[in-house]
């Protein structure tokens, strides 16, 4: 009688194969997305000129905020391809600046909210004890005041400012992530990988990092993805309040707000930076629509 | 659990958030940077009245006292005087909110009204280039900023076509000929009470921009997660056998599929009224629309704290009081939720 011999390094190559054949299978279902492709072209051309502003700006030293008095209120031209505000700066040099406070504040509330809330749920939805009580009760707490409320309260008690107004933003916006992943984590801890993880004698901290933690990213990332735009909105809202950046650094919000005041007159001032704001929204939001159907479907 | 010890939990437990609302809105109007005696008093008073205000707005005392007499009032429903009208906030307030709400219901009317069959369309030509085009079309509605759409709204509208007014409640020759009392603070209803149609016709005309810019951000939000829900249902060995009997499809999706797609709706209606709330205070400003946004915001350039106390514990307080009712109004819709 021969015994069957199993192979297992051989096995588990074919189990990274199919991993990364479904890996595969899910980006080509993205980039089956026509809008959602065409999106992530958008957001890759407002990053790229964000990060490069100082050389990709026509005129760099008016997109940081030096004016240029006699080219006041100018309409679109070749010189001034969106014009000019009431200082006479391109409009262009200062939506590739004012870019950056979107770009890189909407990514850095998300990412910090993420790196607070997630280790959070993980920890309160795996140690249900006094601890986790504790971080829940927070959660719901924080998350029944209205956000944008407290974000403004915060702003206002600390003084104006970028960096006030992202950690203010931060403040109601983790709670979130501690709240999705709690949720996963509870329903994951009974699976059968968890107990043999248990009864194998791994600590508690190495459980929830190695074994929970991969396994709670996806919702997670989706997450991150559809929330990069309310939070440049969010950013965008305090700083038309003129509780953001301060002037005379280029910021969408600030100036969508100074360009209301000639908004009958010379429209451009305001309605460019308003518009560049609509566009790079709406690109992470079908973009982070286009990934969370993509990664549903199995 | 048992419904009506939900709501009995549910209700206890907004008692508890509102009073630590009460209490992070007074630290908060503590924390402002500004001497408030001297604000009250106004801009060139003397030394001695300054100090007078502070004892005669209780200033002097240690704050725990302070917090207690607040505490006190607010139980009385007393918020203080404002400190640039000089008259009560809760007077001020009770007139402004209103205005707010008015604006407030009709965006929600209108974007549940327009919402929910436009996520249904979406869900039964599933894939189809309608699909497409009211999946952009309601990405766009949720992503744009209020403040640039109101913007927009005013450069089209009015100064292009000059269809709509550009800003206010009521024309101002109106306010003179056909001013409208004072009932209920809704200019509908009290326009309509007192018969005062030519007043009535003009608020509408003017209610168009403000509505229409906050409808359509709360009207995408419902449009998508009538859409996802709706498919999600549609999954259903239910529907399947319903099919399978031959109902036609668009009783099959409004009427089978819709009232269990119904209870996430349900859940986003309070979030859009904490939303709308919010927006409000964009569109009051960019509309000169005299409601509670409008009067906030004045409030925050003049440092009138009790008028912040009062605007800040109000919103607060319907936001509170929004997700409990959505979360009992959930209980009673969908009996599985537990």
């Amino acid at each position: 009688m021969q015994s069957k011999t199993y192979d297992f390094s051989q096995m588990a190559q074919e189990a990274i194969k199919d991993h990364h054949k479904a890996w595969a299978y899910k980006l080509r279902l993205f980039l089956r997305k026509k809008l959602a492709v065409s999106s992530a072209l958008i957001l890759i051309i407002i990053v790229v000129a964000a990060i490069l502003a100082p050389w990709v700006a026509p005129y760099p030293d008016q997109g940081q905020g030096a004016i240029n008095l006699e080219e006041r209120l100018q309409p679109f031209s070749k010189k001034h391809l969106l014009g000019t505000d009431i200082y006479g700066r391109d409009l262009l040099s200062r939506v590739i600046f004012g870019a950056r406070v979107s770009v890189f504040g909407g990514l850095f509330i998300v990412f910090m909210a993420a790196v607070i809330g997630v280790p959070l749920g993980l920890w309160a939805g795996y140690r249900e004890g006094v601890s986790g009580a504790v971080i829940m009760r927070t959660v719901e707490l924080v998350l029944s005041f209205p956000s944008a409320l407290v974000a403004m309260a915060v702003s206002i008690v600390v003084g104006a400012g970028s960096m006030t107004a992202l950690i203010a933003l931060i403040i109601p916006w983790w709670p979130w992530y501690t709240r999705l992943v709690q949720g996963e984590v509870l329903s994951l801890k009974n699976m059968l990988y968890i107990e043999a993880a248990q009864m194998l004698g791994y600590g508690r901290l190495y459980i929830i990092f190695r074994h929970l933690l991969p396994n709670v990213l996806a919702p997670v990332i989706v997450m991150m993805l559809l929330d990069v735009g309310p939070a440049i909105i969010a950013i965008g809202v305090l700083s038309f309040l003129g509780l953001g950046t301060q002037p005379p650094h280029a910021d969408w919000g600030l100036m969508v707000w100074s360009g209301a005041q000639n908004l009958l007159g010379e429209w451009w001032i305001a309605i460019v930076p308003g518009f560049a704001m609509f566009l790079l929204v709406t690109a992470f939001n079908i973009f982070g629509d286009g990934v969370k159907e993509s990664l549903d479907s199995k | 659990m048992a419904l009506p010890l939900f709501i009995v939990k549910r209700l206890a437990g907004l008692a508890g958030l509102l009073l630590v609302l009460s209490v992070l809105v007074f630290f908060f109007t503590r924390a402002i940077p500004g001497d408030v005696a001297a604000l009250y008093v106004g801009g060139n008073a003397k030394q001695e009245q300054i100090e007078k205000a502070r004892i005669e707005l209780g200033l002097d005392k240690p704050l725990y006292v302070q917090y207690q007499r607040y505490m006190g009032r607010l139980f009385k429903g007393d918020l203080g005087l404002s400190l640039r009208t000089h008259r009560p906030v809760l007077k001020d307030l009770s007139q402004k909110i209103p205005m707010s709400l008015e604006l407030v219901f009709l965006a929600l009317f209108f974007a549940v009204l327009l919402g929910i069959p436009i996520g249904g369309i979406a869900a039964i030509k599933q894939g189809t280039w309608l699909d497409e085009f009211i999946k952009w079309f309601t990405a766009a509605a949720v992503s744009i900023p209020i403040f640039f759409l109101a913007l927009l709204l005013q450069l089209i509208f009015f100064d292009q076509l000059g269809w709509f007014p550009l800003q206010g409640r009521l024309d101002s020759m109106l306010e003179f000929t056909h001013p409208i009392e004072l009932i209920t603070g809704f200019s509908f209803m009290d326009s309509l009470i007192t018969k005062n149609y030519t007043a009535f016709f003009n608020v509408a005309w003017h209610m168009v921009l403000p509505v229409l810019a906050l409808t359509l951000g709360p009207m995408g939000f419902i449009a998508r997660l009538t859409r996802s829900s709706l498919l999600e249902v549609m999954n259903q060995d239910y529907i399947l056998a319903a099919r399978a009997s031959g109902i036609s499809e668009y009783i099959l999706y409004f009427r089978y599929g819709l009232r269990n797609a119904l209870s996430p709706i349900l859940t986003v209606v309070g979030l859009m009224v904490a939303l709308l709330m919010l927006n409000t205070f964009f569109v009051e400003m960019i509309f000169n629309w005299p409601g509670i946004g409008y009067y906030a915001l004045i409030a925050i350039t003049s440092l009138d704290f009790p008028a912040l106390m009062g605007v800040t514990f109000t919103i607060g307080s319907v936001y509170v009081l929004a997700n409990t009712a959505t979360d009992i109004m959930r209980r009673l819709v969908d009996p599985r939720i537990k």
